[in-house]
């Protein structure tokens, strides 16, 4: 069915949109909040700064998927879309950047009962930032295919632009992947560690223990969760045309999607944070609890799988 | 091979020793706040 994406393409032009209207949308709730004097309003647009940097995960891995597909084509130029994609990386990093000071303000403010106004200005300004870098990727990735809107003047980059040279770094140094494989693994030690800890209090393990102790571990699975984005990020640059191809790495970033997602729930909802010490979850909890272990064992049984199933093999 | 080992082993101690200090400097200032809430 045509309204389900099922291609790298179609799922691109999908997904393109919504980084950059719903920046325009979250830096609109952002300061519209200051005007309201909501907090709610700003805890919305932070949500959403983090969803949309969630959302850059799939965004960018459906561009590579797109490249793949079309390049070669008849009318397509390889220089326009080597620079799309520059633009997308440094848009993907800056939208990344605004989505883990957006998780640290939330966590602060649930923490700390209030935000510390220099999280708040670097949100603004980073958020900034991105927007301007995904209207520029917005307007470059247009012209790829669609000759109506006239020739874009692009400087050919003979494999020396900045996904090219990320690619050669990570290729071309002997002990970066086996490195960085090693990060990797650790980072999702810290990520699965952290959930495992907080989700089994919420299941009724240890039921001792306040939630608000262990919520004091969640900025190390976020940190664990960042270290794996970047070294997983540096893996994909490096060989893009095979992992676009493996049939595991979809349901990988799917799962990824829901288990980020879901360590809102634990991050900043009242319900959770009111655990003390004896206290059994509600319902709802349990529940958030069961789909966070679901979703991060999937990205860890789909991401070992690569080499394994379908395509990977 | 001795020195992939070395390097690969310093890339990997220098990402936790940002990734502790990071999570050091963040936990110690929950502390800070937890003691004065009383928590």
């Amino acid at each position: 069915m045509d309204l389900i994406p099922t291609t790298g393409p179609h799922l691109h032009i999908l997904l393109n949109h919504f980084p950059s209207v719903g920046m325009v949308i979250a830096l609109g709730l952002f300061l519209a909040s200051y005007c309201l004097k909501s907090e709610d309003v700003r805890r919305s647009s932070l949500v959403l700064f983090l969803l949309l940097g969630l959302l850059a995960i799939p965004t960018y891995i459906s561009g590579a998927a797109a490249k793949w597909a079309i390049q070669g084509n008849a009318g397509i130029s390889v220089d326009v879309i080597s620079a799309h994609q520059d633009a997308a990386l440094l848009a993907f990093i800056y939208l990344g950047i605004t989505g883990c000071l957006a998780w640290l303000a939330l966590w602060q403010e649930r923490r700390f009962s209030r935000t510390p106004n220099w999280n708040l200005i670097a949100v603004l300004g980073v958020a900034l930032i991105s927007l301007i870098q995904m209207t520029r990727t917005g307007n470059i990735g247009g012209h790829i295919n669609h000759p109506e809107l006239g020739a874009l003047e692009i400087a050919a980059t003979q494999g020396e632009g900045l996904t090219a040279r990320v690619e050669d770094a990570i290729t071309g140094v002997i002990w970066a992947w086996p490195a960085m494989e090693a990060a990797h693994f650790i980072g999702m030690a810290l990520l699965f560690g952290v959930v495992l800890l907080v989700t089994l209090r919420a299941l009724g393990i240890a039921k001792n223990l306040p939630f608000g102790a262990l919520h004091r571990l969640l900025p190390l699975g976020a940190l664990g969760f960042l270290v794996n984005v970047v070294t997983g990020f540096f893996f994909f640059i490096a060989d893009s045309g095979r992992y676009v191809a493996m049939d595991g790495f979809p349901p990988k970033i799917i799962f990824m999607m829901i288990g980020g997602v879901a360590i809102i729930y634990f991050t900043i909802f009242d319900d959770v944070w009111s655990l003390k010490a004896g206290d059994d979850a509600s319902v709802l909890t349990k529940v958030m609890a069961t789909v966070t272990i679901l979703s991060w064992a999937g990205v860890l049984i789909f991401g070992r799988l690569l080499p394994y199933y379908g395509d990977g093999g | 091979m001795e020195n992939l080992a070395i390097l690969a082993f310093l890339f990997v101690i220098g990402t936790l020793a940002i990734v502790g200090a990071a999570a050091y400097l963040i936990d110690t200032i929950a502390e800070r706040h937890d003691r004065r809430d009383g928590r």
